[in-house]
This record gives C-alpha cells, structure tokens and sequence, in this order.
C-alpha cells in the first residue's frame, strides 16, 4: 500500500470565537497535482500552513510521507518545498543569490547546491537575468523567482499557493509547463488558485472546501458528476412560443429551459443525443435557428453549485 | 551558515548609504571634539584670571582670603552694585566675583567652612570652578587649624605658607598636562551614543528586519534550518557587526590620536563606550520587533538619537544642564555614560573614582540586559500572535 504524501485527518483550527477549519480531513496520495478550491476564507491557507507547521492547530493530526509533521520535524521539512502567495525574495540579492539563498536553507554541499540553483535557473528560464536585481524583474520573471526559490532544492513534496497571480498569458503557460514537468520528475503538487481553468488543466484531483470544510473531493469528472447539470444546449434562435418551451421542457433529462436574447438555453442532468433530440423537436415545429453549442460542465458549475458562490466571493 | 552569509551579503549592499551617515557623524565627532579642546586650553592657559572679591565682613580672615586670591589672580577693585558687577562679567571684563558675606569669620570660628561665600561666575566656565577649588581649600585649611586649637591670626599664619605651595602645585598639575591623554580623546567618545543609535537603528535593525519579514521568514520557517540554528545566526551577526563598528571606531581614534587611545583612562572610555555599543545594539534588536521600513527606522534613530544626547548631556555639558533635566537623564543610560566619560577626561568638575565609573558602567549594563529582556518577551510575543 502507498504511503500518502499526506495525511490530515479531524483538523480543526481556531481563530478565538471563529472556527477556521471544522474537522477538516484530506488525503494526497504520492505523485498526484492536487488542487485546492474554495473562497476566499475558506480555510486553504490556514489548512497550508497547519500543514506546514507554521500554525499551531488545536486538534487533529497532520501526516507526511507517513511522519507526523512537527516544528522540529526537519527531515520531513528537508522534502518539501513551499511557493508562498507573495513573492519571498530579498530585494538586496540578484536572481542567482536569492535562489542559492533559500535552496541552502536545504543543501550545505557547496557544489550540489550549485547546480541545484543552474538547474533551477534554466527550469525557470531566468538565464539571461542571473544577475538582475528583484525590482528590475517584470511581474511574470518575479514569479518565476519565486517558484525557482521554493523548488531548487528538488522537493518531493510542493505547496503552490496561487503561483500566477498577476502574470501575463506567456509567464502562465511556461508556471504551468513548469508545474507539470516537476510532477513527471516525481513531486507530488499541492496547487492552490483563484484559476478553475488552471486547476482543471493541471490537477489529477481537486478538493473543494468551503468554510473549514471538505465539501468534495475527487478527479475533475468525479466532482462533475455530483452535480445536477451535466449538458448545456445553447440554441440562436428569434423567436419561439411559450407552448414550445414546455414542450422542450417535458424532453427526457431536460430540467430547465430559458429564452433569453434569442438565445434559448437548455439543461439537461444527463442521457444521450440530448442535442439531436432538441433539435429534431425543433425542425418538427418548424422553427428556424441559428448556431447550436452543446457544452459540458466546468469545474466553475460545480464549485457554484456546491459552495452556492462564486470563487472570488 | 547561509543566514550568515546573506545577512552580511546584504549589509555590504547597504554599505554605501550606511557609510554615508558613518563618516559625516565621524567627522562631526572629530570637528566637535577639536573646537571643544582649542576653548578649554585657552581657559586653562590663563593662570591668573580677572576676578572682583567683595568682602562685606571686613575681618581678619576675609582679608586674609582676598590677600590669598590677589596673590593668585589679578584683583579688580568694582563698585559692590550688581548691575555693574553683572555688566562686567557679561563683557569678560572678570571672570568671577567672589562675595565674602558678613559672618565669614565667626563661621569660620565655628567650624563651618561650606557656604561662607557667594559667587558669580562665567556660566559653563572651568576656570570658575579653578577658582571654587582654591577658596574652598583655603578655607577648609584655614578650618583646619582653628580646630586644631590655633587663633585666627595663627590659622592665617599657618595657611599662607602651605596654600601657596598648593596653589603653586594645582597650576602645575593644570599645564603639565602633556604627558597624560589629551581631551580630544574623550570627546571622541563623548558622542558615540547618539552616533552608535543611529548606526544600530539604521543599520543593524532593517537588516534584521528583512529577515524577519513575514513572507521570507514564513519560508524560511518551512526550510529544514532550524529555528534555533536561524536565531543564532541572526545573533552571530548581530555582534559581529557591533564588535566591527566598535572596532571602526577605536581605529579610527588610533589612527587620528595614535598612543593616547591606548592610556589607561582612555582605556576605560572604551570600555564604557562597550557598554553604549551594547545598549545601541539592544535597541535596534528591540526595534526589530517591528516591521518597520529604512525611513521610518531613520527617524526613530534621530529621535531617539537626538532625544537622548540632548537630555543627556552629549552635546551640551550636564554641568550646564537645569537639576530638573539631570532628574530625568539619570533614568537614561546615556547620562551614566556622559557621566563616566565626562569624569575619565576631566570634562566635568567631578572627580574620576573607580567605584564611581563602576557603579555608571553597571548602571548602563543594566539597562542593556532590560531591553534585550524587552526584546525577547515582545520577539515571543509577536510569534504566539502569529501562531
């Protein structure tokens, strides 16, 4: 049996009269990109650094790699590396410096740690800016920064807290290629982002936590099938009778029908060949339409219908 | 040892503006110190000063003293009205009045010899106090053999001969003064406190600071350097760069006042200027408690900088400070290090005792181990809030 990466189990953290995390349990399996959904206040950050050991926590226990993780428990510490929110680099040291920095707060051999900071370097693809200063780095490079100070010294295990706030598309795309080649190395990822598209691209398993709880958790297609909306049809058309919207609303899995702006939505909770069956009814009427889109759920329909809010609420 | 490293890695990028504020206040230090010594030897270059003696008793003794003090100084017979009296010394025409009060003698008879004259002098002036020294110790003899027995008559005839000779010998002691350690010496130290504060609140605090910015700390925390092995680091670099600027200090006085620096007295100056560097730097590691930013640290510095070295005599003489002032300066520790200072180089009226520099010493160890304490509890405090 696999020893998970981690383990939390009946977590609760209290902030005086206010309750952070609720009996919060979570397991991460070795090798997996697991991301971590809720709004904000949800307990994401808290659950982070309960992980990592930099708050206390009132009840529970926290495993990693099988240990259970403490303060003092630096060899486990030795395997993790941490992307923080905020970029954590000293303004006084150049690019190299602050990377040879923090990856020597792991690795005391001089030369190991040498070209642990170059490969850090060119997985990042900061080469050209070696020698630049944190504050002559654009927001994009700044990140990258800060991802190659919290994986120089090759983790097993890394936290990714929000790592693309404020990047442009090119910085993005190459934090994401750079995510899941660290995942092929053999880290396991524990992502969090504000970016469903992102956590849907990138994590084999997402949970979704809202008010210091697990309120889902599983692959992207296990958490679409808890929800009742499993197809969306989208239909341009002027203009249609009010008889014919019940009649499309009486169709097999159909379970709400809108027209709105010539545009007739229809929400179907499952089956097959819903699309052809719509507009089979529709010509049947002799009704004329436009385009037709047929959609499926995203992870945003799924975190809306379980948490009853938006992600940035 | 990559704390270490960093830390000194990131004060040497912060040199040049430190340095800046290093080397203006050095080279205010040595300005100060140089103007102060060129007045002090042109007031004790003049062995006999212009004074007026107003004897109001018209006795024996009274005219005994002013025969003793026109021996020593040059008389300036003035009308007793103080509004001339005051004229006189506000022009530098004298430099002392000395008012022998009606009773002087039958006090003198009865064995007191403290407050049996008044006197006007140049404020600030040492000469004044030249000059208090030699009537109080005429006076104390001259005490001395009415006690023993003697008359008034026989006292005087007693003391002339022994006074003379004393006075002859304190002139002496005055001038022959080239072979002890110059006064320069002790002004070089005299401004360290205001000079050290700033240096260590500048300086030494943001770098600490930086360390312990929330994000950079949250990540070293993660890291597998423990938080004992990160804290001893910190402190490891905090007195190498006290002992550094301690250092900088004292070779730059080497270099300027050569062996001098090296004399026992100035030996202890720079053993009581450990302790000012201690307090600096206990200060700054209690400031560093606060995410505070370069400027916002400057300013703290001057005015605590400032603050101090004003209520404490670094700038002006705590003779010329009001009682009230010196009240509060004794609950500072730069008042006990001006205080020990002032006594090594005989900047003050206070005699050097070693039980004294001691006591002054202690008192400003005392006040460094109460802010270190300060810091740690508050250092504690900051990390159970975060917790």
């Amino acid at each position: 049996m696999n020893i998970p990466a981690v383990k939390v189990e009946n977590l609760v953290k209290r902030y005086r009269e206010l309750v952070a995390l609720d009996h919060f349990n979570l397991q991460i399996e070795d090798g997996e990109i697991f991301g971590l959904l809720g709004p904000n206040g949800s307990g994401k950050t808290t659950t982070i650094n309960c992980i990592l050991s930099l708050l206390t926590y009132d009840k529970g226990s926290i495993e990693v790699f099988g240990k259970e993780m403490h303060p003092d428990s630096y060899d486990l510490k030795r395997q993790i590396g941490v992307v923080l929110q905020n970029v954590a680099v000293f303004d006084e040291l150049t690019v190299c410096e602050n990377i040879d920095y923090f990856c020597g707060l792991y690795i005391r051999d001089k030369a190991k740690r040498k070209q642990y900071v170059n490969e850090a370097i060119d997985f990042v693809e900061l080469g050209d800016f070696r020698k630049f200063y944190p504050k002559k780095l654009s927001g994009g490079l700044l990140r990258r920064l800060n991802i190659a100070c919290g994986i120089a010294h090759k983790p097993k295990l890394i936290f990714l807290d929000e790592p693309t706030v404020a990047v442009d598309p090119q910085s993005r795309n190459k934090i994401l290629e750079g995510i899941q080649e660290l995942n092929r190395q053999g880290a396991t990822i524990i992502y969090t982002s504000h970016y469903m598209e992102e956590v849907e691209q990138l994590c084999t398993r997402i949970a979704i936590m809202d008010k210091g709880k697990n309120l889902a958790i599983g692959t992207k297609e296990e958490l679409k099938q808890l929800i009742k909306k499993k197809e969306i049809v989208s239909i341009e058309i002027l203009s249609i009778p009010e008889e014919d919207l019940t009649a499309i609303r009486e169709l097999p899995h159909v379970y709400e029908v809108r027209f709105q702006n010539h545009q007739l939505q229809v929400l179907l909770n499952g089956g097959k060949h819903n699309l052809i069956r719509i507009l089979n009814y529709l010509q049947s009427k002799e009704l004329s339409f436009g385009r037709v889109y047929s959609e499926m759920p995203t992870l945003n329909d799924v975190f809306l219908e379980i948490t009853g809010k938006e992600l940035r609420d | 040892m990559m704390l270490f490293n960093s830390f000194f890695k990131i004060a040497k990028k912060r040199l040049p503006s430190l340095s800046i504020y290093f080397f203006i206040y050095v080279f205010i230090s040595i300005l100060l110190g140089t103007s102060s010594q060129k007045n002090i030897e042109a007031n004790f270059q003049s062995k006999s000063l212009n004074i007026c003696v107003i004897d109001e008793d018209n006795s024996k003794a009274s005219a005994a003293l002013t025969r003793y003090l026109g021996s020593i100084h040059n008389l300036k017979p003035l009308e007793n009205n103080p509004d001339t009296l005051q004229d006189h010394l506000y022009y530098r025409d004298i430099s002392y009045i000395c008012t022998i009060t009606k009773g002087f003698e039958e006090k003198l008879l009865s064995g007191e010899s403290d407050e049996v004259y008044t006197c006007v002098k140049i404020p600030g002036s040492a000469t004044g106090y030249f000059v208090d020294l030699q009537i109080s110790q005429y006076t104390k003899l001259l005490t001395l053999f009415l006690s023993g027995g003697s008359s008034m008559p026989e006292a005087i005839e007693k003391t002339d001969p022994i006074i003379s000779n004393t006075a002859g010998t304190e002139s002496i002691v005055f001038q022959a003064d080239t072979d002890a350690v110059r006064k320069e010496v002790f002004f070089h130290y005299q401004y360290l406190p205001y000079i050290f504060i700033v240096i260590f609140i500048c300086g030494l605090a943001p770098l600490v600071i930086t360390f312990h910015e929330k994000n950079i700390a949250a990540r070293t925390n993660c890291s597998s350097t423990s938080l004992g092995s990160q804290n001893i680091q910190i402190v490891i670099c905090c007195i190498l760069y006290s002992l550094v600027v301690w250092l900088l200090f004292f070779l730059i006085g080497v270099f300027i006042y050569k062996t001098e620096m090296f004399h026992a007295n100035a030996l202890f100056a720079m053993l009581n200027s450990f302790a000012a560097l201690l307090i600096a730097a206990a200060l700054a590691f209690f400031i560093s408690n606060f995410s505070i930013n370069f400027n916002t640290a400057n300013m703290i510095s001057n005015i605590l900088g400032l603050g101090l070295a004003f209520l404490c005599g670094v700038f002006v003489p705590q003779d010329m400070l009001s009682e009230s002032v010196l009240k509060i300066a004794r609950f500072l520790p730069s008042y006990w290090y001006i205080k020990a200072n002032n006594m090594l180089g005989g900047l003050s009226s206070e005699a050097f005792s070693l039980s004294s520099f001691w006591k002054a010493f202690g008192i400003q160890l005392l006040f460094a181990a109460a802010l270190v304490s300060a810091a740690l509890a508050l250092s504690r405090l900051n990390r159970q809030r975060k917790q």
